[in-house]
């Protein structure tokens, strides 16, 4: 600060001691800068007492004012700068957040839009391998009327036949003794829901357990449902289960089967149910045939359709 | 500067930043106490505050450090499982005979569902389900109810549409088996945690069922993920695809025409073997009573398993083939030679009948064939002893593992010849006393077709892991059990089999050739230790000079009818000729063999 200069009543003293007041200005200067240098006065003003008699007596009104305005000026940009550094530095941090963060977000998005889609191609593929399934191929080709062939014939490629053909005959309404999956489906969320209603399930649900009384509870709910009904109704048509000693001679050795749980005894409907045979229907014998060689043979998901053999 | 530091300077302060120097003075004495008194109470105040900081900062750091670390680690750090998805099963075609997709377990939180019925209104016809059972399910205080199990992904979107509270999913891997029934008791199924528990899915679960993955992510108090943390992901190792050798459309074929057969027989049950004799490919291995892979909790626990394999009977009449073939390759018998037959024949303390009684026939070797004589089997058996006959059903594979590996499989069983009693010749020439299961008689006819040569049957045709690698399971080398050419003249014997005067006329194809033998025998009972009810069987081959399948039908304990030949004999001529369509088999249009069965003189 100016003031210890401007105070300075010694006598005139050698350039050493007249840098020592500059620097001592200096340290004032600084000291009235930063509050914290008020502990070093005492010491200071000690030293610039001494030093300062002598210098007045040489050079009296000695200023320094060009070092201090260039130090205010400098000071100025200092802070300047400083501030810019952290307004620069907390922007640049928070636009690497922001990207990171939205990384983040893009990366979950992403990844959930690849959950849908796994999701949609195996609801998809599900549904193909439903409608492909033979029993379920079989059943349309017999609402569209076709019949199985019973003659394999081939068509050589200079039109000739091998083979004898021969009217096909047999009935479109004859029911698959398979159940469709599709019928499957559609019973299972309602079987689930009969099962806990049957067993009242604690809340510390145990999937195992469930599944143990789902199996008990198969015939509990089965007849509520339309496509279950279906299902019970073909599975009354299979020939699977017979009679009640059909089951006796299943003695066999299954040893290589682990059972899947207790309680899996078959008590459902379909266990009970006579043997009922598919032909009972009144046939409708078709003769589409009689008038072409070229039978549709086989009804396989496959494409043994009209075939045609090499020539030989 | 403050003011009270100026105090006893002489000058006033010109140029205090603060403004002018004030004027009025007091003359405090604390002057030159003041500033190092209150420095000193400072530094000593900053530095216990400081060592107080800093001890603590030791001890958190230092001392306790690893521990807070890992629990504030711990806290943050969340593994999830990432299950692999378990590999397919599929068909000879790459049909899906087993798959994994993903399912939605709907569940409610009851507290939160103010009013059940008008939810259930909504939720029920989503689900499919009745509203009123669906209502149950909703009313009450629990936290945690199943509304739905194993539900579609876009049902569970449907329901998402509707927002309801508290109703919530999860998602579970679910097995489907999209052919229901179809080759179920070869793919075998899967429990509750999705590992096999029979047929391929437990034979191959190790490679079905693929590495679980792990995710480790830190993740802040709300359960979102902090994007710069430690994020690791050891991606879940798929399982592999298993692809069986099975035709799907010729086993649902084959299982349907089974099925029909056996509940019009009202029998117990039933077996059927598609095969391909060049390759030994099992084409179509079929059963009843079978069940649903979808529901296997449904079915009788003995149905579950694979009655073609597991299953041993004794073969009958359909055994003669090899006893026939035997003495051919020997040279001791053609198919020509002639034998006097009566219709019993003494041997040991036994006397051994055909089936019907008649007066003494002159049958050829072919003639004893078609017949289905057991005293005309014996007696050309005779030709070559008991040693010889005995090497031949060993090298035919009698009484040794298919080499199919599958789970449960019996062998059967054939007594070693050194511990025949005298009567153990004649019957086991016939076909009883030894026993075999439906892919091994279906093997000895395989042996016939192609050419005599045996090779090992197979189910499983190659497993692909999920890097592409391809493994195909081991066979053993094929034998030559007979010659091509003995192997030939017993087709044509076979043959006669089916021809007019044979007891196999119903298997007949119209346009093709086709051989096969018949056989009802005796059926040995576990449960009682003695013989009771029949099994008819009907064994055969197409197109007879160069076949290529082979079809081997068995319904045990038949009610109604009584004879493979009438039992059998249709199952297999409904099989062979879709089979034959569905391979695109050409009939060869070569005049039949015609053997003579009968002679004069």
């Amino acid at each position: 600060m100016s003031a210890t200069a401007r105070n300075l009543d010694g006598v005139a003293a050698d350039p050493a001691a007249e840098l020592e007041a500059v620097e001592l200005a200096y340290l004032d200067e600084l000291a009235d800068a930063d509050h914290a240098a008020d502990f070093a006065r005492p010491v200071g003003t000690e030293y610039a007492t001494r030093g300062a008699r002598k210098l007045k007596a040489a050079r009296p009104n000695l200023r320094m004012v060009s070092p201090l305005r260039a130090e205010r000026a400098s000071r100025g940009m200092f802070a300047l700068i400083v501030t810019a550094l952290l307004i620069v530095g907390m922007v640049v941090i928070l636009v690497i957040n922001t990207t990171i963060a939205q990384g983040a977000f893009t990366v979950s998005e992403l990844q959930a839009q690849q959950a849908t889609l796994t999701q949609q191609e195996q609801a998809l593929s599900r549904s193909i391998a439903a409608a492909a399934a033979p029993d379920a191929l079989e059943q349309k080709a017999r609402d569209m009327g076709m019949i199985p062939s019973e003659s394999p014939v081939f068509l050589n490629p200079d039109g000739s036949i091998v083979g004898k053909p021969k009217p096909a005959r047999g009935s479109t309404s004859q029911p698959p003794l398979l159940r469709t999956p599709a019928d499957v489906t559609s019973a299972e969320a309602v079987d689930n829901a009969a099962s806990g209603v049957a067993q009242g399930l604690p809340p510390d649900y145990d999937p195992a357990a469930a599944d143990a009384a789902q199996r008990q509870a198969q015939s509990f709910n089965e007849p509520r449902l339309g496509p279950s009904v279906t299902a019970a109704q073909r599975a009354a048509s299979m020939p699977v289960t017979l009679s009640a000693d059909a089951a006796v001679a299943a003695s066999t050795s299954t040893s290589g089967v682990v059972a899947p749980a207790t309680g899996a005894t078959n008590t459902s409907a379909s266990s009970k149910a006579p043997a009922k045979l598919p032909h009972t229907s009144t046939p409708k014998v078709t003769s589409q045939w009689s008038d072409t060689v070229i039978a549709v043979s086989g009804l396989s998901s496959g494409d043994a359709g009209l075939t045609a053999v090499p020539a030989r | 500067m403050s003011s009270p530091s100026t105090m006893r300077r002489t000058a006033p302060r010109g140029a205090s930043s603060r403004g002018p120097v004030r004027k009025t003075r007091t003359t405090h004495p604390l002057v030159l106490v003041s500033p190092r008194g209150r420095g000193l109470f400072l530094l000593v105040a900053t530095a216990v505050i400081l060592s107080i900081f800093g001890g603590r900062l030791v001890q958190v750091q230092a001392v306790q450090g690893k521990a807070l670390a890992s629990q504030a680690i711990e806290q943050r750090l969340k593994k999830q499982t990432l299950p692999a998805p378990r590999g397919a099963i599929l068909d000879s075609a790459g049909q899906p005979l087993a798959l994994t997709v993903e399912v939605r377990n709907i569940v409610a939180d009851q507290t939160k569902i103010t009013d059940p019925a008008a939810v259930a209104a909504m939720l029920g016809p989503v689900l499919g389900a009745d509203p009123d059972v669906v209502a149950q399910r909703l009313t009450g205080t629990r936290h945690f109810m199943y509304v739905a199990k194993g539900v579609t992904p876009a049902t569970w979107n449907q329901v998402l549409d509707l927002r309801l509270p508290g109703i919530t999913s999860e998602s579970v891997a679910q097995r489907v088996y999209p052919a229901g029934d179809v080759a179920s008791n070869v793919v075998g199924f899967t429990g509750d945690g999705g590992s096999g528990l029979g047929g391929v899915e437990y034979a191959f679960q190790s490679q079905l069922a693929g590495t679980a993955g792990v995710r480790t992510y830190e993740r802040g108090p709300g359960g979102n993920v902090i994007p710069t943390g430690a994020n690791a992901v050891t991606a879940a190792q798929p399982g592999a695809t298993v692809k069986l050798t099975i035709d799907r459309d010729i086993q649902f074929f084959a299982q349907r025409a089974l099925a029909e057969q056996v509940a019009k027989a009202k029998a117990d049950s039933g077996t059927i073997v598609v095969m391909d004799p060049r390759t030994g490919d099992i084409l179509a291995l079929g059963m009843v009573p079978t069940f649903d892979p979808n529901h296997p909790g449904t079915a009788d626990a003995s149905s579950l398993g694979n009655r073609a394999l597991n299953n041993v009977f004794e073969p009958g009449s359909t055994s003669k083939l090899m006893t026939m073939a035997a003495v051919v390759n020997e040279g001791a018998a053609t198919p020509y030679s002639t034998f006097k037959v009566r219709d019993s024949i003494k041997r040991g303390d036994k006397l051994f009948h055909d089936h019907d009684p008649h007066p003494v026939q002159k049958l050829t070797l072919a003639g004893i064939m078609a017949e289905s004589s057991n005293v005309g089997t014996i007696q050309a058996a005779e030709r070559i002893g008991g040693r010889r006959l005995y090497s031949y059903l060993k090298k035919f594979g009698i009484g040794l593992p298919t080499g199919l590996h599958f789970p449960g499989e019996s062998a059967g069983s054939i007594p070693a010849y050194d511990d025949w009693s005298p009567t153990s010749f004649p019957t086991i020439a016939f076909g009883q006393g030894l026993s075999v299961n439906a892919v091994q008689s279906a093997s000895v006819y395989a042996t016939i077709a192609n050419d005599g040569v045996r090779v090992q049957p197979r189910l499983v045709d190659e497993i692909v892991n999920p890097d592409g690698s391809v493994v195909v399971p081991p066979t053993t080398t094929p034998t030559q059990v007979v010659t091509a050419q003995t192997a030939q003249q017993l087709r044509s014997m076979l043959e006669s089999v089916v021809g007019s005067g044979g007891t196999g006329t119903m298997a007949a194809i119209p346009g093709y050739r086709v051989g096969g033998k018949t056989g009802t025998a005796s059926e040995y009972r576990e449960d009682c230790h003695c013989y009771r009810g029949v099994v008819a069987s009907f064994i055969g081959m197409a197109p007879v000079d160069k076949p290529q399948l082979v079809v081997a039908v068995s319904i045990f304990n038949p009610r109604v009818g009584h004879f493979g030949g009438e039992l059998g004999g249709p199952v297999f001529k409904r099989v062979m000729t879709y089979a034959l369509q569905v391979r695109k088999i050409p009939p060869t249009g070569t005049p039949s063999a015609k053997l003579p069965l009968t002679y004069k003189g």
